[in-house]
């Protein structure tokens, strides 16, 4: 297999730790401790955090865990204060585009599932990046890849194997449907009064699991990540979202794509254990970028260390389009992925 | 050598390599695990300063790739650290795709990567991300270099039926085999 190899190549541009994020840490705190104790013959200590000089150098989902760790207890002011400034960052924003037939969003991300069994419950992750079309008359497509489960942690996997090793989605599935069988939320009937806004958003949650200002903070999150939202609607989403109780400043942090933001979270009891809902935000554009839910402690129904994420949703574009046609399609004919060659034009 | 000048020697030693193994470990184990590997690593480094080859990073990768499998065997699964793995397997550098077509070629990417066998994906992480040639990554993991080429060779084979399986068949697959 030579350098050229395009396979390999591909595989190295995905490199996660590619040598510049970890420039310098020869001389960074946990370097010196290590030659000192190397040197002083001394058993290496088992440590359960990164030097935050070391974290900061860190992508993703990599520094992910480390940035959570160091998640602020500052006042939910500030968190309402950050969520303000998103909300005139956001009336200040353009008007989407709203000409194309479909609104076709793309996510990427680790879904949790769990499962009640009688010989305990258990959990596991799906990773999946959806892409979706939509029209307003119900129409559209729905197209996924859905990669291997992943266990939590041996417990999860031993009492799925107990509960008959049922099966998981994987691989693509890509469906079209008619009009009436998908249903189109028309984002742009709801109030931009925030306090109206708050009363419908309110009225929509069902019942108290999560509870209702998770929910609505949940669901603040999942409008927002449709990214068809007018520019007054996006900006009351911002200010109901600052007056919910609970909200806490996380400050900079980077999502599962690796993309820089601030977060704020709101954590909630979870069938006998705490979970953190983590939103991140762009706050130079204010768009929401993923949406993140961690485990505060050891829980019965999912084999985590506390700390552990343990889902996500990130939202990686939105746009109104005309057709169902598959936009990676088109670019393909330019771009091979995975030969990394250019192929010339479509209709050459 | 006297103290001082093997404490010397070291030092250059492990100021010289330690980002290239705090790498190599960050690419198999969770952040906080690959520190621990690290400090590991050079403390049998230390003790085995003597037998440590001119071309120290096979015979360093090889010891914290011990220690890692060491660590695993003592409790974690490989399920949850290839998914780690896989979940950082986010393109870092620029290319032609946009990012949300970037994301999906590196889920498939992570799916088949995932599919393989340990040490089909420990031969083709040598070569693509710790940007070793035939020879080292044969040292690192104990097999001459024509030994290891052969490996390689299945491996990416492997990894390339997996990407095949998990790809979309797209209508312009049909077009460019047409042209």
């Amino acid at each position: 297999v030579s350098e050229r190899d395009p396979l390999i190549q591909k595989l190295a541009e995905m490199n996660p730790v590619p040598l510049a994020l970890v420039e310098g840490a020869s001389t960074s705190p946990a370097a010196n401790r290590a030659l000192a104790d190397a040197v002083a013959g001394r058993r290496v200590p088992r440590r359960r955090t990164l030097t935050v000089a070391l974290a900061c150098t860190l992508v993703g989902a990599l520094a992910a865990a480390v940035t959570f760790v160091a998640l602020s207890d500052r006042s939910p002011a500030t968190a309402a204060e950050l969520l303000k400034e998103m909300a005139a960052i956001a009336a200040a924003g353009d008007a989407p585009d709203i000409s194309g037939r479909y609104l076709y969003t793309r996510t990427v991300a680790e879904q949790l599932s769990t499962s009640d069994e009688e010989g305990g419950a258990w959990s596991v992750i799906l990773p999946i990046v959806e892409e979706t079309w939509i029209a307003p008359d119900g129409s559209g497509r729905i197209r996924s890849v859905t990669g291997q489960p992943i266990f939590p942690g041996p417990r999860d996997e031993d009492r799925w194997e107990r509960a008959g090793e049922p099966g998981f989605p994987f691989g693509v599935a890509d469906n079209t449907f008619t009009a009436g069988m998908l249903t189109y939320e028309d984002v742009s009937s709801l109030p931009t009064d925030p306090s109206e806004l708050l009363a419908v958003l309110g009225a929509q949650v069902i019942d108290d699991d999560p509870p209702r200002d998770v929910a609505v903070f949940l669901r603040i999150g999942a409008i927002l990540g449709r990214g068809d939202a007018s520019p007054q609607l996006r900006a009351a989403l911002y200010r109901v979202a600052s007056e919910l109780p609970g909200i806490e400043l996380v400050g900079e942090t980077i999502d599962p794509l690796g993309r820089q933001g601030v977060g704020v979270s709101m954590w909630y009891g979870a069938a006998g254990a705490n979970v953190r809902v983590l939103m991140v935000f762009d706050d130079q554009t204010s768009a929401l970028l993923a949406q993140e839910q961690f485990l505060l402690q050891r829980a019965s129904w999912i084999d985590a260390e506390p700390g552990s994420r343990v889902s996500f949703v990130a939202f990686s574009a939105s746009q109104r389009v005309m057709t169902t046609i598959d936009l990676s399609s088109v670019r393909l004919s330019s771009a091979n992925p995975l030969g990394g060659v250019f192929h010339g034009t479509r209709g050459r | 050598l006297p103290k001082d000048d093997k404490r010397d020697s070291f030092e250059v030693l492990f100021r010289s390599t330690y980002d290239r193994v705090l790498a190599y470990a960050l690419r198999r184990t969770d952040p906080s695990e690959a520190e621990d590997v690290v400090a590991e690593t050079y403390a049998v480094a230390w003790r085995r300063f003597d037998v440590i080859p001119p071309e120290p990073l096979p015979w360093l990768y090889a010891v914290a790739r011990r220690t890692m499998a060491n660590t695993r065997r003592s409790g974690r699964r490989r399920a949850e650290l290839t998914a780690k793995l896989a979940a950082q397997l986010v393109p870092s550098t620029a290319s032609e795709l946009d990012p949300s077509e970037q994301l999906e070629e590196a889920a498939i990417m992570q799916a088949a990567l995932r599919a393989l066998k340990d040490s089909d994906r420990e031969s083709l992480m040598l070569v693509a991300w710790d940007g070793l040639d035939n020879h080292a990554a044969g040292l690192v993991i104990g097999v001459s270099a024509a030994a290891f080429a052969v490996r390689l060779h299945r491996a990416r084979r492997r990894l390339e039926a997996e990407i095949q399986r998990l790809t979309p068949k797209q209508k312009d697959d049909v077009g460019m085999e047409e042209r």
